[in-house]
């Protein structure tokens, strides 16, 4: 061990090349990883975030939030249902938003609801709304009036809320009547009855198994698709194929990581073999020389990891909001874990190698 | 003409506030087919000297003359060139180039000097390897050949040019006294043949009488 | 003496010589250069094919400049415009003819599935076609259509009939042609006449006011620039947002995000595998320097070493464009229906110049190396550490 650490200190410069070449891969999988969850948590926030466990929409709306409609009618036959102890209406109107003093029109989900919505305080009075952290960027400010859509209905911002967006686009919380009036102005076609809500959210009584409540709704209506909170996200456009996409991206990365680190390790070996056979000619065990060179693999991705983890969370840092990387501690964790095993089966391959070295070969003439 | 001519030159390094004198006006000549001896022990600048007069080194004052060429103030690519040329080196260390066959190391210098992989230069580093007892060795790379071998096969690398001038830095220190006879007489009868003039750096008293003359330097200076 | 090319010569054999020497090394180089080479490609296929999911159908239908309404955001699905709207822009100076151009996600069910289909109506004959056609015809009336090819098997077929679910009944389609990148925003597309679209547009929400076109597809004059047109457009007519083609496609909301997290990953990935390439080498040539010192001693110009490096720098990132390209034809056998990968021939080659020439920038670290070598350590004694 302390010849390990002592070589480490010593002749640092050979194993540079290493560290700095994990350090890369470190970074490049936490980027790979930070725009994965960007993408994913800026667009299911409005979802993710809803206290209730499930979520009914309109058989014929295909999980589609937007597509669905849940007339009072309908609602009410899922009040009755036998374990829903309460059900919140929601929709989303996906519009653009003037601000006073900017010329891009800032993309903005106006989302209408009735409460239950974790870290939203209850609806405010019609035509105000809670705005989501992200539209600071668009210029907003508590105060600022957002005139959405193309008829300008003009909205006020009370107060922010975070991590509640609609596929990328800034969320706005709003009280239903103001929703209503917002989608029927900017999607005549999408305009949607009073009272009728998109979805609606529903809360079991405690003890209720979810899953069952689910089908006895769907039973009990006879038109509707009862969903849980995860599955809603999951249905939402494009973010299983990005999360497919991604998740085979990363899993090649860490592949190939694991390949560029065992030859290194392998060069690092080879570089030092006369070296290992005469320690092995002075009385070191096969095994004594693989703990060393365990131990140096250790350190020196526990280093890459700290330099490209700095180096990652400087990139996020400095990146513009409009790029979607966000670094969550789960990823964070979860490169650290993938770079450790990547490492060991790496230097795992050198392992071979140092018991074959032959330690007479150390009483050998030099060239 | 000389092969070799040393005149006046001095080498000096600064360290500091102190100036270190590695070689003290030493002059030298060497005529065009004699081999001499240079005896010294270990940091009497032997080893300078020898890098001076190979191109590798060039003087602090001073005058330096191979073959008729002077390359006292040779530059950098024209002491490449001249080394390549004018000097065969045989070197105590670091001999051979590990990834070439012993006939690929002979050859290298012959390529280097841009003379094609023909025929007519394949015919003499075979016979190179012949006269040098290495005939079956050919094929062979440095870590499949004996100490003595690669030696060998160095020295055929350092004539395959047919310098003016061969520069021997130790020869035999590493080898027994019957294997150190054998490579000096080598180098001898080498050296001998094609009429070419040597310098061999030793500090082994057993090989002085392989020289036509020998020399001796202590701190820098060349004993008149 | 000596000719400037018979010392190129000799720097090649050099290059050429030390690779079949150690040819496990240079191999186990040009194997994990292939697996960098190989994750880019990976990566560019996959998100190509991505992007084409989400932007297909816009990118790949025949009207050079697509009007969005003012407020939409550039989302057309979010963009809708009054019918007076398709005639001011005709009257713009380039257009060569402007129809109303419809677009809307609708729930359809095909192959005993329902699902979300992307429909796009066109006035037949007129501008927003789709025009990469691979089977059947475009559609010559109302109710018929034509569908991306990726989703044949999901009931798209030429010849299946598909049906536009509304709450109070269905509107029946014929597929009567594929295109290829016809899908939109990840779900199948399917391009109709526009007066099916408003037909279908009512079946599924029959509470609707009016169907309004969405957009207006334009058709440029010839030698027009469709940027220029477009810009016009946005002036000329009030509410608008004119784009052509290629601007449309890039600025389809949600979707810039995932460009640029395609370029950023692309450029780190690049970026990496450049310099860890670079690493190998000089790794490589500090494990030679003795040899490297010994042959600049006899004599070898500096110039011949650095090429003989060079050389070997790119026959290894050949090795590693072969190599890489391998490992993605091996990967296209596991491509699907859902998610197709294959090998795009023209991608690899201009990847694979890219990654060339980088690595040759990134072994100038190992050129420095080389170049720093003084033949005068040739003469270090034997006990000194090289």
């Amino acid at each position: 061990m302390r010849l390990a650490l002592r070589e480490l200190r010593r002749r640092r410069r050979a194993f540079l090349p290493t560290t700095f070449a994990l350090a890369l891969l470190v970074v490049l999988l936490l980027a790979l990883g930070g725009l994965l969850d960007g993408l994913y948590l800026d667009s299911t926030g409005a979802l993710r975030q809803q206290d209730a466990p499930l979520v009914v929409y309109s058989d014929s709306a295909r999980d589609s939030v937007i597509r669905s409609r849940i007339t009072p009618e309908t609602r009410a036959t899922v009040d009755a249902v036998p374990g829903v102890a309460r059900t919140t209406g929601f929709g989303v109107a996906l519009v653009g938003g003037h601000v006073d003093g900017r010329s891009a029109i800032a993309d903005t989900a106006v989302l209408g609801y009735e409460g239950g919505v974790h870290g939203v305080p209850s609806p405010p009075a019609p035509g105000r709304a809670w705005a989501d952290r992200s539209l600071k960027a668009d210029g907003v400010a508590v105060g600022t009036t957002v005139k959405v859509g193309p008829t300008e209905i003009p909205i006020r911002v009370v107060g922010w809320v975070r991590d509640t967006n609609f596929l990328q686009q800034g969320a706005l919380w709003v009280e239903p009547g103001t929703w209503r009036e917002v989608l029927s102005e900017s999607r005549p076609g999408a305009a949607v009855g009073d009272d009728t809500f998109q979805s609606v959210w529903v809360t079991p009584r405690s003890g209720v198994d979810p899953g069952t409540l689910a089908a006895r709704i769907d039973r009990a209506t006879g038109d509707t698709s009862t969903l849980t909170r995860n599955e809603a996200v999951m249905a939402i456009p494009g973010i299983t194929e990005q999360r497919a996409t991604f998740t085979q991206i990363i899993g090649v990365t860490f592949l190939v990581a694991a390949l560029v680190v065992a030859l290194f390790f392998a060069l690092l070996t080879l570089e030092r073999t006369p070296l290992f056979g005469v320690l092995k000619a002075i009385g070191a065990s096969t095994r004594q020389l693989a703990a060393t060179l365990i131990t140096q693999a250790v350190v020196v991705t526990a280093v890459a990891y700290v330099i490209g983890g700095i180096v990652g969370i400087a990139l996020a840092l400095v990146t513009p909001p409009e790029v979607p990387l966000t670094l969550t501690p789960g990823r964070a964790v979860s490169v650290a874990v993938g770079i450790f095993v990547a490492a060991l089966l790496g230097s795992a391959v050198s392992l071979r190698r140092l018991s074959r070295i032959d330690p007479a070969s150390a009483i050998g003439t030099g060239t | 003409m000389p092969a070799l001519h040393l005149n006046d030159v001095r080498k000096t390094y600064t360290s500091g506030d102190s100036e270190i004198v590695a070689l003290d006006h030493a002059s030298l000549t060497v005529a065009d087919d004699e081999i001499l001896a240079l005896v010294g022990p270990s940091g009497s600048g032997k080893t300078t000297l020898l890098s001076i007069a190979g191109g590798l080194l060039s003087p602090t004052s001073g005058a330096v003359e191979v073959g008729g060429h002077d390359i006292t103030d040779y530059t950098a690519k024209q002491l490449t060139a001249f080394r390549r040329e004018q000097v065969g080196f045989v070197f105590q260390t670091i001999n051979l180039v590990p990834f070439l066959t012993a006939r690929e190391n002979i050859m290298v210098a012959a390529e280097l000097s841009g003379r094609a992989n023909d025929k007519a230069t394949r015919a003499r580093a075979d016979q190179l390897l012949d006269e040098l007892g290495l005939g079956a060795r050919g094929d062979n790379l440095p870590a499949q050949l004996s100490g003595g071998e690669r030696q060998r096969v160095a020295i055929g690398r350092a004539l395959m040019n047919e310098p003016p001038l061969i520069l021997v830095d130790e020869p035999t220190s590493a080898l027994d006294t019957k294997l150190g006879n054998q490579v000096m007489e080598l180098i001898v009868n080498e050296v001998k043949r094609r009429h070419t003039a040597a310098v061999i750096v030793t500090h082994d008293t057993r090989m002085i009488h392989y020289a036509d003359r020998s020399v001796e330097i202590t701190d820098g200076v060349i004993a008149a | 003496m000596r000719s400037p090319d018979r010392g190129v010569d000799a720097a090649v054999r050099l290059a050429l010589r030390e690779i079949a020497r150690a040819r496990l090394r240079f191999g186990l180089l040009a194997g994990a250069s292939g697996l960098l080479v190989f994750l880019i490609l990976f990566q560019s296929t996959l998100l190509t094919t991505l992007l084409s999911f989400f932007t297909g159908a816009i990118g790949h239908q025949s009207a050079a400049v697509l009007v969005y309404s003012e407020d939409a955001r550039k989302s057309p699905e979010g963009s809708v415009l009054p019918v007076e709207t398709v005639d001011a822009v005709a009257a713009v100076p380039g257009v060569a003819r402007a129809e109303p151009f419809g677009v809307d996600t609708m729930t359809v069910r095909a192959g005993g599935d329902e699902l979300d289909a992307a429909i796009f109506g066109y006035v037949l004959g007129g501008p927003g076609r789709p025009t990469d056609l691979v089977a059947g015809r475009l559609p010559r009336g109302d109710g018929e259509g034509v569908a991306s090819d990726i989703d044949a098997g999901r009931g798209f077929a030429v010849g299946d009939v598909v049906r536009i679910v509304g709450p109070d009944g269905t509107y029946p389609v014929r597929i009567v042609g594929q295109a290829a990148n016809a899908r939109f925003s990840v779900s199948p597309g399917v391009f109709v006449s526009y007066d099916t679209f408003e037909a279908a547009s009512l079946v599924k929400n029959p509470d609707a006011r009016a169907v309004l076109p969405s957009m207006v597809a334009v058709a440029v004059d010839r030698n027009a620039d469709p940027a220029a047109v477009a810009a016009r457009i946005t002036r000329r007519v009030d509410g608008t947002d004119a784009l052509d083609r290629t601007a449309a496609v890039n600025q389809l909301p949600g979707v810039s995000a995932v460009r640029m997290s395609f370029t950023i990953i692309q450029g780190l990935a690049f970026i990496v595998v450049t310099l860890v390439v670079g690493i190998f080498f000089v790794i490589l040539t500090v494990q030679k320097a003795a040899a490297l010192t010994l042959l600049r001693a006899i004599g070898a110009a500096t110039s011949t070493l650095v090429r003989s490096l060079l050389v070997q720098v790119v026959l290894v990132m050949i090795g590693a464009v072969v190599v890489g390209t391998a490992l993605l034809a091996l990967a296209s056998l596991g491509s699907s229906d859902r998610f197709p990968i294959a090998v795009d021939v023209g991608m690899v080659v201009s990847r694979g110049i890219v990654l060339i020439v980088l690595a040759l920038i990134a072994s100038l670290a190992s050129v420095r190396r080389v170049l720093r070598i003084d033949p005068i350590a040739a003469t270090v004694p034997a006990g000194v550490e090289r």
